[in-house]
This record gives structure tokens, C-alpha cells and sequence, in this order.
């Protein structure tokens, strides 16, 4: 060891000497432990959610799957990004398969917006402690699969960053760590509403909630009158930018697949509907293949059904009029899909 | 592996106490492995990247040193800067430049279709680059000698404190410090921490925290009110300004942590009376480093009124081309071209310099006005900086301008003055006292609490996880 030689011997000594501010810190975090737990203080504060990153789209979701699974229950469950947001609407899916309205379990679409496969795992983690559905329906696009895009990762690190995601979800130690703090501290708990309390002066405004109580987006636009090459504004480049199905997406597809094994839930794969100015959007047409043989390979793999709906677009005629931009579907593209989701199930060709 | 994150201090933890265990030598070149391995934690492909300027320039400079006409050590600068201008061009402008060329030659009436290359930026690339061509030109110049050891010049390319954002160092600061043994003092120990401390409240605290509420504001202004457009503008401003001081903050702390004192690079910036001081407080290292490589070499101040304002307005431009490879930069960095112009004319008419002003450590009336008027100058081209594009930019002034919904003013207020009264109570004092670590100068019971609150609010802030905006560039 040469740490006499690196050091001079006044450093010797501040090194040894224990920091006096320490007291202090622990003094300001037990106050503030206990006047969070004040009636009066906490009647003054916003809830401690939504909290995080995310949490603003999240939060209502969950709000309204707990509520729909108290009113109802929730027998089908939609996951996926904005696109399946959009273009699922569990009404139209219930009409389809047979359901009587507002009678008994319906389906419920928990998507949520700028989720890849990692995040939505996650997500699903938490949807699943609050219901118990006999399938789920996993809405995959192209740029859910794409190794190489900086949205998807710098999503799946905000959310591997996230503790309140974390800690909802139970996802590993470090999930389980933050449950266990969230549960015990008030501190921990009203952390993020607290600060961000302090510093605008007031409570977060409540978020605007643009899905419905059962978590469908419906959208008016029409693609097929906005002008052309206008369309691909719409869309973020970023998802199929060098694109490489390999890495954290696709092995995330696949824990979900041995994830809802385990849960003894039935998966289910949609490939999204996708509007034909997409394509011209991939570097390659060989990229749309590689993820096609990506989903195709996860489906027999694990024994799921794939639902392509890219073979629906040629059969079924989606057009531009069915999309909102390049890959949502607008309300009559959702009516459509829906329509034919619902009237596969269960089967599920 | 940002600064702001527990992984970065763990590996600072590990890194410090193997650097504390070693002799000089070791340390060294623990700190190359350290570097490289910091890098990697962003992307390793791009760590080729490094290594080859790295070599390229290590051997140029021996051969610059060994030639024996001028002629000859210019082709092997000339080569050298070549490579690492080459690089970073490619990298950060070579989209921006076929784009560009694709629609003047449309504009011309002829159609080309150059394929687009989807191209991954490497993180810090325009760091390290500047800091090698600074290498370069200094032994080209004679002013620095080649560095022996290739592994020595290899970490003062990637030292990891600076490496992604900076401060961009100079030869004749870091090479003395990484060739002869250092000893770290009390001083550094007790200052490099609070420095930490200090770099992660502007970080967590109120750059974080800003973000979050302006994001929305700067993607869809046509949704927002006036004050609300105000307020994130004004908010914008300190946010760019806390989370790139705060990360020189952490580099530096770090930095001093192990014995190695790097360059302070903001002092105060929005305290600067004049444009002139602005750029002498904002961003130091990329100021002096415009200065010392390209306004002087253009021939600065010396050939004359038109030269003059001529290279300010291609140090200005280049500057915001530096930032990003976009028109809304170039805009930026024209208007601080302006400016400075304006400023020149302004100082030439009066036959008064600005920069006595900016020697003034009273505040007179005149000095206050001079900092709000240079302040709201800066804060108007920051618009161009934020905005996805010039139009955008364009866009978000005039829905400023317009005037809806000021019943807002006062809901807007507290949102905006609470995080730069937060930024004031470091700043001012820092200010004032001329001391960046003004907390250890009080007394025991005021700098313990003091330190103890910083690191409460440190706590309550952290979690997000937002990069440092000056990654990007």
C-alpha cells in the first residue's frame, strides 16, 4: 500500500475525521419521516402518485383497471405501445367475441404509450397484481424490436431507473428494495411529490387523460387526407433507424412469453396493422422480414398464437382511411382490428 | 454511467481506492483502464474510435518534433487535424451537410438522391477531439513538447472526469499533472467533495427537475399560454446553464478527489454584463479554445474593422455549428455573433471598454442593467438552441409575443422563481465571495446544516433519469 505517498499528511487527518454534517442529514430525514406521517402535513400535499417518470401515463391506467376490475373484472388484457392504445377498442372486442355489454368480464387495453417489449413486461407486472385475465394480447410493431433504436433505450433505462416502476413491479432486488422502502417510508414515498411540490410552489396539476375508462385511444385523424409525404411527419424515425432485432426487446418478448407461462396466462401476439408508407421508412425491406421471422420464431418457440395483422392489411383491406398516421389506427382502423380480434377468440387463428 | 447515477459512484468509490493504493506509474495507468472502461459503459464500438485519434496524434506530434522544415510539421498538423476533423464531421455533420446539399441543388432544378446514413453519434466526440487538435497545434506551435509515453497521452485524450462533456483541457494544464507525482491534499479532499455536492444539486435538484416541466412546453408551444412559453424559456436557461455547470461541478470535484485540478469552465455566466463577459464566464474552455484556435489564427482583432467583425461572426457561427449539426444552432450562434458585433461597434463609438465593467466586483445600477440586458439577449437566442428546428423557434416567439392568456402571469410565478432563487443561493454567494466552496468558510453549525440540507434535497430530487444535455453534443 503507498497511500502515505499519494496523500499529504494533512489529507491523512480529513481522511479519519468523520464528516460533522452527518447528524445533522439524519436529524432533517427522521423530521421529516415523522411529520410525514401528520394528518394535518399530509392533508396539505398531493398523493405521493403519480410520481415518476412515466408514472403520469401510468397511473391512470392502473387507476382504471382497478376500477374496471372492481366493477367488472377483466378477463382479456391489451398491452403493448400507443399504437395498441389506439388501435385496440376492448368494446368492439367484447361485441365481437359474443359478449353481452356491460354484463361480466370485458376486456380492458392497458397499452401504454412509448413502451417497448422491456417496459411492458414490466408494466404488465404491475397490471397483474390487480387483475387476473385468462389472456393477454401483446401488440408488437416493427420499432418494439429494434436493438438499435435510442427511443427503446433510452425508455427501457428510464424505467430500469424508475423505482416506483421498480418497486410495483417487484422486478428484482432492487424492486423488492424500493417496495420495501415504499412501504415503510413516508420520506420514500412522498419523495418525488414533495420536491416537486417545493419547487413549482404547488401540486402537480392533475394529468389530462386521453384514453378512455378502458384504456382505448380513439383517434379521428385520417391518414388518407393528410397530403402525402406529410404522413411520415407523423411518425418517429427513431423506431426502425439501423434496424437489428437482437438484445434486450426481443429477450424481453421472450421473458414476457415465459413470464405469462408461469402465470398459467394464455399470450397471445398481434403483429399491428401498419400503413403502406411505413415501409418506405426501413433502411432495407429485408428489416421488415427480419422482424417478421423475430415474432414468427417467439410464436412457435413458446407456442402462442400470432395474430399477423399485416396478413389481415392485404385480407381484411385496411387502407390509409383505417390509420390516423403511419402505424395508429384511427377509431374505424381500431373498430376493424377489434372487430376481428374479437371474432377469433378464443381460438385465435 | 452518468455522473448523477449510485453506479457512477460506486465506480468512483473503487476507482479512488485503487488510485489512493498506487504509486504514480500504476495510477496512471489505472486511470487509462479506468477511462476506457468508463467509456465503454456508453458504447464500446466507439472506443476504436479513440484509439485511433489517439495514435494518430501521438505519432504526429513525434514526427512534427522530428521534422525539419516548417513545411513538413504543417503537412503533419494539417494531417492530424484532418483526421480528427474528419472523424467528428462525419460523425456530427455528414447528414446535415448531404441534406443541405440535396435541397440546394433541388432549389437549382436538379434532383440527386444522396443516400442518408444513420449515424450514432459517439458520446463526447466533440470533447475529446478539440482537446486533441489543442495537443497538436501546441507542439506544432512549440509550445508543448510530444508527450513519450503513448499510454501518458492516452489518458490525457480519455481522462474519465472529462471525457463526455468536458472541461476541454489544454496540454500545458493536464500533461504536468498526469507526468509527475501528485499529493492530494486536505484541501482537495474537503473541496472536491463539496464540489461534488454542489454539482449534483444544479444537476438533481433544478436542471432534473426543469426538465421535466419544460419538455412538453418546448415540443408543443402552440398549446401553451404566453407566461407559460415565458416561463420555460426563462426556465430553459436554467436549466442548460445548471445541468452543464453542474456536471463541470462533478467532473472537477472528481477530478480534485484525485489530485488533478481541471479548468474551471463557468463562472457565473448569467452575471456577465456584456456579451463579451458572457462568453468569458460561459463555457470557458470552448470559449478560450475558439479564441486560442480560431480567432486568433483568422487573425482576431488585428487586420482591421471588417476582419474583426468578420471572425467574431465565424468564431459565433462555428460555435453553434459545435452544438449541433442543425440550422437552429447556426442561428444561435449568429445571433451571439450579433451581439458581439453590436457589443464591438457599441465599445469602438464610446471609446470605452467592456471590459472594465466586467473587472467590477460592486455593483453599480449600471452594472445591474448591463446584466439584465445581457441576460434577456442570451435568453432570447436560447429560444433557437431549445427549439427542434429554426421555424420552431420562429414559431415559439411569436406565441411569446402574442399575449394569450396572461390571466396566467401569477400562476406561473412561483414555478419560475423558486428554482432560480435555489440556483441564486449558491450562485450569489459564490459570486460575491469569489469562492466556489463558500460553504466551508462558515461557521461549523451554518456549513454542516447547510451541507446537510443540500444533500436532503439531493435525495428527495434524484431518481429521474435524465442525461446531461451536453452529451448530445
Amino acid at each position: 500500500m503507498h497511500l502515505s505517498s499519494t496523500f499529504s499528511s494533512d489529507a491523512r487527518r480529513v481522511r479519519l475525521r468523520q464528516p460533522s454534517w452527518v447528524p445533522y442529514f439524519l436529524t432533517i430525514v427522521v423530521l421529516a419521516e415523522l411529520a410525514l406521517r401528520l394528518p394535518f402535513v399530509l392533508s396539505h400535499l398531493p398523493k405521493p402518485e403519480p410520481t415518476l417518470w412515466h408514472a403520469e401515463f401510468v397511473q391512470p391506467k392502473v387507476d382504471y383497471l382497478k376500477a374496471f376490475e372492481l366493477e367488472r373484472g377483466i378477463d382479456v388484457l391489451f398491452i403493448g405501445n400507443s399504437t395498441t392504445q389506439a388501435g385496440v377498442n376492448p368494446q368492439a372486442f367484447d361485441i365481437a367475441r359474443g359478449k353481452r355489454e356491460s354484463v361480466g368480464p370485458g376486456s380492458f387495453n392497458a397499452s401504454v404509450e412509448g413502451i417497448p417489449p422491456y417496459g411492458a413486461l414490466i408494466f404488465l407486472q404491475i397490471f397483474l397484481q390487480y387483475c387476473r385475465p385468462g389472456t393477454v394480447y401483446y401488440g408488437i410493431t416493427p420499432q418494439d424490436l429494434n436493438s438499435n433504436s435510442p427511443w427503446a433505450r433510452d425508455v427501457s433505462d428510464r424505467i430500469d431507473h424508475s423505482p416506483l416502476a421498480l418497486a410495483e413491479s417487484r422486478h428484482g432486488l432492487l424492486g423488492i428494495s424500493n417496495a420495501i422502502l415504499l412501504q415503510y417510508s413516508a420520506l420514500y414515498r412522498y419523495r418525488s411529490a414533495l420536491f416537486r411540490t417545493l419547487l413549482n410552489g404547488k401540486p402537480d396539476p392533475v394529468p389530462r387523460v386521453y384514453f378512455d375508462r378502458r384504456g382505448f385511444e380513439p383517434s379521428d385523424r385520417n391518414l388518407s387526407q393528410v397530403p402525402q409525404g406529410k404522413g411520415a411527419e407523423y411518425f418517429d424515425k427513431a423506431g426502425v433507424l439501423n434496424y437489428s432485432v437482437q438484445g434486450i426487446q426481443i429477450e424481453s418478448a421472450r421473458n414476457m412469453a415465459t413470464y405469462l407461462r408461469d402465470q398459467g396466462i394464455r399470450l397471445v401476439l398481434v403483429n399491428m396493422p401498419l400503413a403502406n408508407g411505413y415501409f418506405s421508412i426501413f433502411d432495407s425491406p429485408s428489416d421488415y422480414e427480419d422482424y417478421r421471422s423475430a415474432i414468427s420464431e417467439l410464436a412457435s418457440t413458446f407456442g402462442v398464437p400470432l395474430f399477423d395483422a399485416e396478413r389481415l392489411s392485404t385480407d381484411a383491406g385496411f387502407d390509409d382511411t383505417d390509420f390516423a398516421d403511419l402505424n395508429h389506427l384511427n377509431r374505424k382502423g381500431a373498430e376493424k382490428l377489434s372487430t376481428m380480434l374479437g371474432s377469433h377468440y378464443p381460438g385465435v387463428r | 454511467m452518468l455522473f448523477n447515477t449510485p453506479e457512477y459512484f460506486v465506480f468512483l468509490a473503487i476507482i479512488a481506492l485503487l488510485y489512493y493504493s498506487l504509486t504514480h506509474r500504476l495510477q496512471n495507468r489505472m486511470l487509462l483502464v479506468a477511462s476506457y472502461v468508463f467509456y465503454a459503459f456508453w458504447d464500446y464500438r466507439f472506443l476504436s474510435l479513440i484509439l485511433l485519434t489517439t495514435t494518430v496524434d501521438y505519432f504526429v506530434a513525434h514526427a512534427m518534433q522530428k521534422a525539419k522544415t516548417s513545411k513538413r510539421r504543417r503537412i503533419f498538423l494539417i494531417f492530424s487535424l484532418s483526421v480528427n476533423l474528419g472523424i467528428l464531421g462525419f460523425f456530427k455533420y455528414f447528414n446535415f451537410f448531404i441534406d443541405n446539399a440535396q435541397k440546394l441543388t433541388s432549389l437549382a432544378g436538379f434532383h440527386t438522391s444522396i443516400p442518408v446514413l444513420y449515424i450514432l453519434l459517439p458520446v463526447g466526440v466533440s470533447f475529446y477531439t478539440f482537446q486533441e487538435i489543442a495537443y497538436t497545434v501546441e507542439v506544432y506551435r512549440g509550445k508543448v513538447k510530444p508527450v513519450d509515453n503513448f499510454l501518458d497521452f492516452a489518458l490525457y485524450v480519455c481522462y474519465f472526469p472529462q471525457l463526455v462533456a468536458g472541461p476541454i483541457e489544454r496540454p500545458q494544464n493536464m500533461l504536468p499533472q498526469f507526468l509527475s507525482p501528485r499529493k492530494v491534499t486536505a484541501d482537495q479532499l474537503v473541496s472536491g467533495g463539496v464540489l461534488i455536492l454542489i454539482g449534483l444539486f444544479r444537476k438533481v435538484v433544478i436542471a432534473d427537475a426543469i426538465g421535466s416541466l419544460i419538455d412538453p412546453v418546448f415540443s408543443n408551444p402552440g398549446n401553451y399560454s404566453s407566461p407559460e412559453l415565458l416561463k420555460a424559456l426563462y426556465l430553459f436557461a436554467l436549466q442548460i446553464y445548471c445541468d452543464f455547470a453542474g456536471y463541470s461541478d462533478i467532473a472537477r470535484g472528481t477530478s480534485r478527489l484525485l489530485g488533478i485540478e481541471l479548468m474551471r469552465n463557468f463562472d457565473h455566466p448569467y452575471f456577465a454584463s456584456s456579451i463579451t463577459e458572457f462568453w468569458r464566464r460561459w463555457h470557458i474552455s470552448l470559449s478560450t479554445w475558439l479564441r486560442d484556435y480560431l480567432y486568433i489564427p483568422l487573425g482576431g482583432n488585428r487586420r482591421g474593422t471588417f476582419n474583426a467583425y468578420r471572425n467574431t461572426m465565424i468564431t459565433m457561427l462555428l460555435s453553434g455549428l459545435w452544438h449541433g449539426a442543425g440550422w437552429s444552432f447556426v442561428a444561435w450562434g449568429g445571433l451571439h455573433g450579433l451581439y458581439s458585433a453590436g457589443e464591438r461597434l457599441r465599445t469602438r463609438k464610446r471609446g470605452t471598454s467592456s471590459t472594465a465593467s466586467s473587472q467590477e466586483i460592486i455593483w453599480s445600477w449600471r452594472r445591474v442593467a448591463g446584466v439584465l440586458v445581457t441576460f434577456h439577449l442570451v435568453l432570447l437566442s436560447w429560444v433557437f438552441f431549445r427549439s427542434p428546428g429554426f421555424g420552431a423557434g420562429v414559431t415559439y416567439l411569436r406565441d411569446m409575443a402574442a399575449f394569450k392568456g396572461m390571466e396566467q402571469f401569477s400562476a406561473v410565478l412561483p414555478g419560475l422563481l423558486i428554482p432560480w432563487i435555489l440556483c441564486l443561493a449558491i450562485d450569489i454567494p459564490q459570486h460575491l465571495k469569489r469562492d466556489e466552496v463558500f460553504l466551508l468558510r462558515w461557521p461549523k453549525t451554518k456549513r454542516d446544516l447547510g451541507l446537510a440540507f443540500i444533500l436532503f434535497l439531493i435525495i428527495l430530487g434524484v431518481g429521474r433519469r435524465a442525461p446531461f444535455i451536453y452529451f448530445q453534443f
